[in-house]
């Protein structure tokens, strides 16, 4: 069987940066190839290299063929049959990668009109089959983008990727953005379509239980380098480049052991270090995101916090801190100078202005303390060096960046740690190296942690105990080995089933079996 | 159902402010202790003839009472004084000038064609211009027209309109010959007149705004174009020019539209600084004139027909959001 594409010594340059370096690979028609690797790493890159997308400063050399014919160096006019004719391409945040201002029949039958002779009726009727075929109810054409949910817009935005009739689909982080259960109904579309219409797929994602998922082979990108090309059960299996094994290494599983008391103990006391009785939080009149939820977190416990988005997960955390004040119910032992709390984006959590020196010391100085020496010594527990209190955000890295945003968290020697999803934008090596830390520091000094994680895989990793999030309501808590081991509520096994795991042979098996059950 | 709501919502709303605007505007003027009846009382002004006047203008009664019958007058229309010397000012009565004997409105009207003519025209141009201009430059960014048109768009901004006015009136008008100096041709006597006056004049406030809007265009359309659905767009394999032209401008028109509403009320409230240059009898003019002769019912007239047109713009702007944004409406 011949090649559908075939990538050789493909190297893109910005400036003088290298962000591809002489990478090669080849995908054969009907197959599904994966393009691993970590923020930088090139993999967006070398995809956005073969639509001939990338913007004028690039330098792009050597070759990649579609069945045969050359597209570096191809005409525009040539590259724009190929885009969305022969080639279709799903993007990761389906919220913005449609037009908010033209409706999603509108923007498909668009894909339609470029590559097509079709009347404005058989394109009308083509939209439909098309939405019928990902399973999207017929209103969806006649919707607004911010009318649907992050599934449907993706359902959509593979609608319009497929509707051409593609012989190759290239899907670049096509479910990072969404949560587990709906990227599971993704992923299951994603085979189903491909298979039947024998459309070869180039996946980039940095999530090895999606490769595990969906891949055939599975190509190792780092620093812009193809590090490792093999089958995908070879390459979990016996993974060849030391960072492959690094990669897979860090990638958090769901082990489901009972973890030894010994290992996180410190001083877990009866003493709580916060008790939360029937918080109700509402949002308006309408929306309520919190709806009586009970939960204490003891001194040097870790209490994770899980489920998807709108679970109201993020709200319990901000109402503990007292960034947003709770309709009814108590938050008792615990004072507001002695709470620390993470957030998410460490790009935006830090004032670019500041030398992050700054940052950590300015909650010593609004309650009064000297921060004399205490900075060095926060950087240094966090496992930086004091010279990089002078550095500004932009000078760090995400990892770094985060890490002072723990520093900032512990300055006032905080009961209770409020950690909001602080790996989630960090590339698996990080979060590992992260949670560590993380973890290490709750031994040392003892606070009590909640941690709030859509990753069920992160939280069976650091969390003593875990609480599952539901439409407001906490649907099952209790020690992480439990809940995540033996769950007894039927949501709490969903969310489970939906993880997909990092091992191919596992995830096979796994789906084999929800989809006998029917969980999605 | 929420388009109505949406609808209705606004239109309220207008008319709320429409309100407060009428009190404000009524309040200031005739709260000042410039008295119109002492004004127009003549000399000698007897205790009796001010008193009589009074009267007649209706300024001898409470204030809350003269705004009463102030609006009364802007719905029913409203007589001053009584027999055969009464003068009856129709609805919509935005006063009446004693001065000039003739209701406010009557003065508008005959003045309000000239300034629509102004600005609508000019509006046309400058759009055209500076969304055309704006667009280019943000395509071709840091080429040379961009850099040119941006370094005319600086210029456009920070000269005064008076000035632009009076070069243009010295270059093209004495210097080349080309265009007539100043004055205004109805349309329906000769409208190649009405073209022949109004060129200049709109070419002059178009290259103030386009200016104003080749800007703003442009820093839209940058931001637009690195969002994801730009990249979709491309990725689907449409032309650039419809990526650009459809998927881009319809994006970048949304805060255009919102600047250009403000924009075109405020002119057709009365250019004030290019009609006097350019000799045109519009609203500017006649406010003008009516400060100069302390003629308040004409000063509160027209500054209430101004803030109309504002709040009518700034309506039409609301309404039309809820077309190009379909995020607005639902």
């Amino acid at each position: 069987m011949g090649q559908l594409l075939a990538v050789e010594g493909l190297t893109v340059a910005f400036g003088a940066h290298e962000a591809v370096r002489d990478v090669a690979f080849a995908l054969r028609p009907g197959r599904v190839l994966a393009l691993v690797g970590e923020s930088g790493s090139g993999k967006s890159v070398t995809a956005m290299s073969i639509l001939g997308l990338l913007p004028p400063s690039a330098r792009v050399t050597g070759s990649v063929r579609l069945d045969g014919e050359e597209l570096i160096g191809a005409k525009p006019a040539r590259l724009r049959q190929i885009r969305g004719g022969t080639i279709g391409t799903v993007f990761q945040e389906p919220m913005s990668a449609l037009n908010p201002v033209f409706t999603v029949g509108n923007q498909i039958a668009e894909a339609l009109h470029a590559h097509r002779t079709l009347s404005r009726a058989q394109a009308r009727q083509r939209v439909r089959e098309l939405l019928a075929e990902m399973d999207l109810p017929e209103r969806v054409a006649g919707a607004y983008p911010h009318q649907l949910s992050g599934g449907q817009l993706q359902r959509a935005t593979i609608a319009m990727a497929l509707s051409c009739g593609p012989a190759l689909l290239i899907a670049d982080e096509p479910t990072t953005a969404l949560d587990v259960t709906v990227q599971a109904g993704i992923l299951d579309l994603l085979r189903d379509v491909c298979a039947r219409t024998h459309t070869a797929v180039l996946l980039i994602t940095h999530d090895m239980g999606v490769v595990a998922d969906l891949a055939d082979d599975v190509v190792v990108l780092t620093e812009g380098r193809a590090v490792e090309r093999a089958p995908v059960h070879d390459l979990f299996a016996t993974p060849e480049h030391g960072y492959t094994r690094a990669l897979l290494e860090a990638v958090p599983r769901l082990e489901v052991a009972p973890r030894e008391p010994a290992e996180n103990a410190g001083p877990v006391d009866t003493a709580m270090a916060v008790e939360v009785t029937d918080l109700v939080v509402s949002y308006g009149r309408k929306v309520r995101a919190v709806d009586g939820v009970s939960l204490h977190i003891g001194h040097g416990e870790i209490l994770g916090l899980v489920g998807e988005s709108g679970s109201g997960k993020s709200t319990v955390a901000r109402a503990i801190a007292g960034l947003v004040r709770p309709d009814s119910g108590a938050v008792r032992g615990l004072s507001r100078a002695r709470t620390g709390i993470v957030f998410q984006d460490h790009t935006s959590s830090l004032n670019p202005r500041y030398p992050v020196g700054d940052s950590i010391a300015e909650p010593l100085r609004i309650h009064g303390k000297s921060d004399k020496g205490r900075v060095a010594q926060l950087l240094e527990s966090v496992g930086l060096r004091p010279e990089h209190a002078r550095r500004y955000p932009g000078e760090l890295s995400g990892g770094q960046r985060q890490r002072v945003a723990i520093a900032r968290a512990l300055a006032l020697d905080p009961v209770l740690l409020i950690a909001d999803e602080p790996t989630s934008a960090l590339d698996v090596s990080v979060q590992a190296r992260i949670l560590d830390l993380l973890a290490d520091l709750q031994r040392r000094i003892g606070f009590g942690c909640l941690f709030v994680s859509h990753d069920l895989a992160v939280v069976a990793r650091i969390a003593d105990r875990v609480a599952v999030m539901r439409a407001g309501e906490v649907v099952e808590a209790g020690p992480t080995a439990r809940v995540l081991g033996a769950p007894r509520e039927p949501y709490t096994r969903r969310l489970i089933a939906a993880s997909p795991v990092p091992d191919p042979v596992e995830q096979r098996r796994r789906r084999r079996e929800a989809g006998s059950v029917g969980v999605a | 159902m929420t388009a109505v709501r949406f609808v209705g919502g606004r239109i309220v709303g207008a008319l709320v402010v429409l309100l407060i605007v009428s009190v404000g505007t009524y309040a200031v003027f005739y709260l000042l202790p410039a008295d119109p009846a002492q004004l127009s009382c003549g000399k000698p002004c007897t205790p009796q003839r001010l008193a009589d006047a009074r009267a007649f203008m209706g300024v001898d009664v409470p204030w809350w009472q003269q705004y009463l019958d102030f609006l009364g007058g802007l719905f029913a229309g409203r007589t001053f004084g009584s027999g055969p010397a009464a003068v009856h000012c129709g609805a919509p009565c935005f006063g009446y000038s004693f001065r000039l004997d003739a209701p406010v409105s009557t003065l508008i009207a005959d003045r309000f064609a000239v300034t629509f003519s102004l600005a609508t025209g000019a509006a046309v141009l400058w759009l055209l211009l500076g969304v055309g201009a704006g667009v280019l430059s943000a395509v071709r960014r840091g080429s040379a027209w961009d850099r040119g048109a941006m370094t005319f768009a600086v210029a456009g901004v920070s000269a005064p309109s008076y000035l632009v006015g009076l070069l243009g009136i010295l270059l093209f008008g004495f210097t080349l010959d080309m265009v007539p100096v100043g004055g205004y041709t109805p349309f329906v006597d000769s409208p190649l007149d009405w073209l022949w006056h109004l060129v200049l004049p709109w070419c002059v406030l178009a290259f103030l705004f386009a200016a104003v809007y080749a800007r703003l265009t442009r820093g839209q359309m940058l931001e637009v174009l690195g969002e994801d659905y730009i990249r979709t767009a491309r990725a689907k394999g449409l032309r650039e020019r419809r990526v650009v032209g459809r998927h881009g401008l319809r994006n970048v028109l949304i805060p255009v539209v919102t600047v250009f509403g403000l924009d075109l009320g405020q002119l057709l409230g009365g250019a004030v600084i290019t009609e006097r240059v350019f000799s045109l009898p519009g609203l500017g003019s006649l406010l003008l004139e009516a400060v100069g002769n302390v003629d308040l019912p004409v000063i509160v007239g027209v500054t209430l027909f101004s803030a109309v047109l504002i709040i009518l713009a700034n309506l039409a702007v609301d309404l039309l959001y809820g077309v190009i944004d379909p995020r607005v409406t639902h």
